[in-house]
């Protein structure tokens, strides 16, 4: 089975978006912490532990995750089936055939707008499914072509149902 | 049908009603303070109420047009649903205390979309107009002349529950968890309502408990005082859940009836639902610890459409031995009666199971025991965390032939699905650093189910069975 990466700039992407969220985060905490500081009395330094231990967190999750999913992340469609494989220290294999597809949905936050990124969105019925960060026109071409062959798919099992 | 029907008058009231309820803490706050100002806006919110109840009865109607039935509804912007009627896969009748005072029903009609909560349709209507409606609906409007004599005549066995099982099932649920969570829910509701009076909450608690005692009470007393409130409560929840499940299952029945399930049941509020045998994706059983030692089973199908709404239990039957739920699946579902063998997870797994609670409850006990020392008393939890890994592991298993997936998993509660593989929308295994020395994994399963995120996941199984399941989907 082929698989393929995610594009090279989902590193950049994570990093980005992640970054971004821990900066908010942080300020509102830190703001928090130096407002409340009085009321807070002498609990002031388990909530200031909490809020390192919570930055360090997020900072992991922008600075070192990113390496590591995009090194994991793989996926590979073909005739039948959709496979991804992922995760961080969980590693996750997953199956779609093609025939369970309800519909397939791109999307791009503003991040990804600006790295020229797409995300999809993958319906069954039973649930949803996502590949992230990868290139935009590539995630059109796959959108396009899982379409096409769900709609095969579906054909030829009428056909099949009512022979 | 073809003309368009509308719903009851009387759901209009009952739209007041229910948006009234909704409302009820705020027109609790008013009434016990009341000022002429406050009189003026509830005056003014109920006739808005009832204004906007009006409107939405008069703007919502059905009918059915070329084999498609259309839901027409909105106040101020115009809905308009259009449902095949062969995608229906669940027809609900209903009737509560009001419906019955004015002789009515309310209908819900499913079709298969998974992303909607509650039903498509829902529509209160005069009893011979709705069962007349369901029973059109339930033909296929292609033979209807032909079916339509047997339908009423044609029945299969019918299966009645008597008082003494649904005495059995109150008495084996999970009374205590029950208890505890309408305790807390109630919590909220009973802290709005004292606060309404000028009564704190501890100053109540106080008339029959001293906090101060039992804070500064001897480890033994309190163990004591623990297991006493939680022996009043049990036997409080069992009474309750007694008289509750006796009320509510009244007179349930199941059968079939031209490749339809129908079940009814119900005294103050009645129901009977018709689900199309062949839209059963799974059953699923339950059993709680009580169960397990009894053979009992919760048995509960799912089907898009049944048991998605709140409060509302995908029951097949409130309470079954094996060999009823036997008798059960080869009357109603025969589909299912050829069960595959299960595989269960490998011996040297047995530490997976135990050492992760263990590991999670020794530190948050521990923690707690820093903070508040006698909270040392958690760790007598341990030997039952100990028990539940051990029950998880002795139970974890899957297996499956050509058509079915059955999996079995939890401890102290244990659930087994059996699943049609047709129905399996996608198979996940997530293998973590300790499972996968040991060449196992967790399986989560995606299964077309009355709610997102009802899913299969059964914990440390061999992963050779990965690519026999990924067979097994691509095949069907």
């Amino acid at each position: 089975m082929n698989f393929e990466k995610l594009d090279k700039l989902a590193k950049k992407s994570w990093l980005i978006s992640r970054l971004t969220a821990m900066i908010v985060v942080s300020g509102i905490l830190i703001t928090f912490r130096i407002i409340a500081h009085n009321a807070l009395g002498d609990k002031v330094y388990i909530f200031s532990i909490v809020i390192v231990i919570i930055i360090t967190l997020m900072a992991i999750n922008a600075f070192v995750y990113p390496k590591i999913e995009y090194k994991q992340w793989r996926y590979s469609i073909n005739e039948d089936c959709i496979e991804l494989i992922h995760g961080i220290y969980f590693v996750k294999n997953t199956i779609i055939p093609v025939v369970r597809i309800q519909h397939i949905k791109t999307s791009q936050g503003p991040v990804n707008k600006k790295l020229g990124l797409s995300s999809m969105e993958i319906y069954t019925a039973g649930g949803v499914h996502k590949i992230p960060n990868i290139n935009k026109e590539k995630a059109e071409e796959i959108a396009k072509h899982l379409k096409d062959k769900v709609h095969i798919k579906v054909i030829s099992k009428l056909e099949r149902l009512e022979y | 049908m073809n003309e368009p029907a509308k719903n009851h008058i009387s759901s209009v009231v009952l739209n007041v009603f229910k948006t009234i309820k909704e409302f009820f803490f705020l027109f609790i706050v008013i009434i016990i303070k009341p000022s002429f100002r406050d009189i003026i806006i509830i005056g003014a919110i109920i006739i808005l109420i009832i204004g906007y109840s009006f409107l939405k009865w008069y703007k919502t109607c059905f009918y059915i047009k070329d084999g498609i039935l259309v839901y027409e509804t909105g106040v101020l912007q115009k809905k308009i649903l259009s449902l095949s009627m062969d995608k229906i896969t669940t027809i609900d009748l209903s009737q509560n205390m009001v419906n019955k005072f004015f002789d009515t029903f309310r209908l819900k009609i499913d079709s298969g979309s998974v992303q909607t909560k509650g039903a498509e349709i829902d529509i209160v209507l005069k009893k011979n107009i709705a069962v007349s409606t369901r029973d059109i609906l339930l033909r296929n409007p292609e033979n209807y002349e032909k079916r339509s004599e047997y339908i009423e005549n044609e029945w299969g066995r019918v299966f009645e529950a008597s008082n003494m099982e649904l005495l059995l099932t109150a008495l084996t649920k999970n009374n205590l968890a029950l208890g505890l969570g309408l305790f807390f829910s109630m919590y909220t509701f009973l802290d709005d309502i004292l606060k309404a009076f000028n009564i704190k909450y501890m100053d109540a608690v106080s008339n029959f408990i001293d906090p101060g005692k039992i804070m500064n009470a001897s480890i033994p007393y309190l163990i004591l005082f623990i297991a006493e409130a939680i022996s009043a409560v049990w036997i409080i929840c069992i009474i309750l859940s007694a008289i509750g499940t006796i009320i509510k299952f009244h007179g349930f029945k199941v059968y079939e009836t031209n490749n339809n399930i129908k079940i009814e049941y119900g005294l103050i509020n009645t129901k009977s639902y018709s689900l199309p045998i062949e839209n059963v994706q799974a059953i699923i059983l339950k059993q709680n610890i009580i169960k397990q030692k009894l053979g009992l089973y919760n048995i509960e199908i799912s089907t898009v459409g049944y048991g998605n709404e709140a409060k509302e239990e995908a029951i097949l039957y409130p309470i079954v031995s094996k060999r009823l739920m036997n008798e059960l699946v080869s009357e109603l579902i025969p589909e299912f009666q050829v069960q595959p063998v299960v595989q269960h997870a490998p011996r040297n797994t047995l530490t997976n199971f135990i050492t992760v609670p263990l590991t999670i409850s020794i530190v948050i006990f521990s923690i707690a025991a820093l903070i508040y020392h006698k909270a040392i008393i958690l760790f007598l939890l341990l030997p039952i965390i100990l028990a539940g890994g051990y029950l998880n592991y002795k139970n974890s298993a899957i297996g499956f032939n050509n058509h079915m997936l059955k999996s079995v998993s939890g401890g102290f509660n244990r659930k087994i699905y059996i699943v049609r593989a047709i129905s399996i929308q996608s198979v996940s295994l997530e293998v973590s650093p300790f499972q996968r020395r040991k060449k196992v994994g967790t399986y989560v399963l995606q299964y077309y189910a009355s709610k997102l995120g009802d899913v299969v996941n059964v914990k440390n199984l061999s992963d050779s069975f990965f690519v026999q399941i990924k067979v097994l989907l691509l095949r069907e």
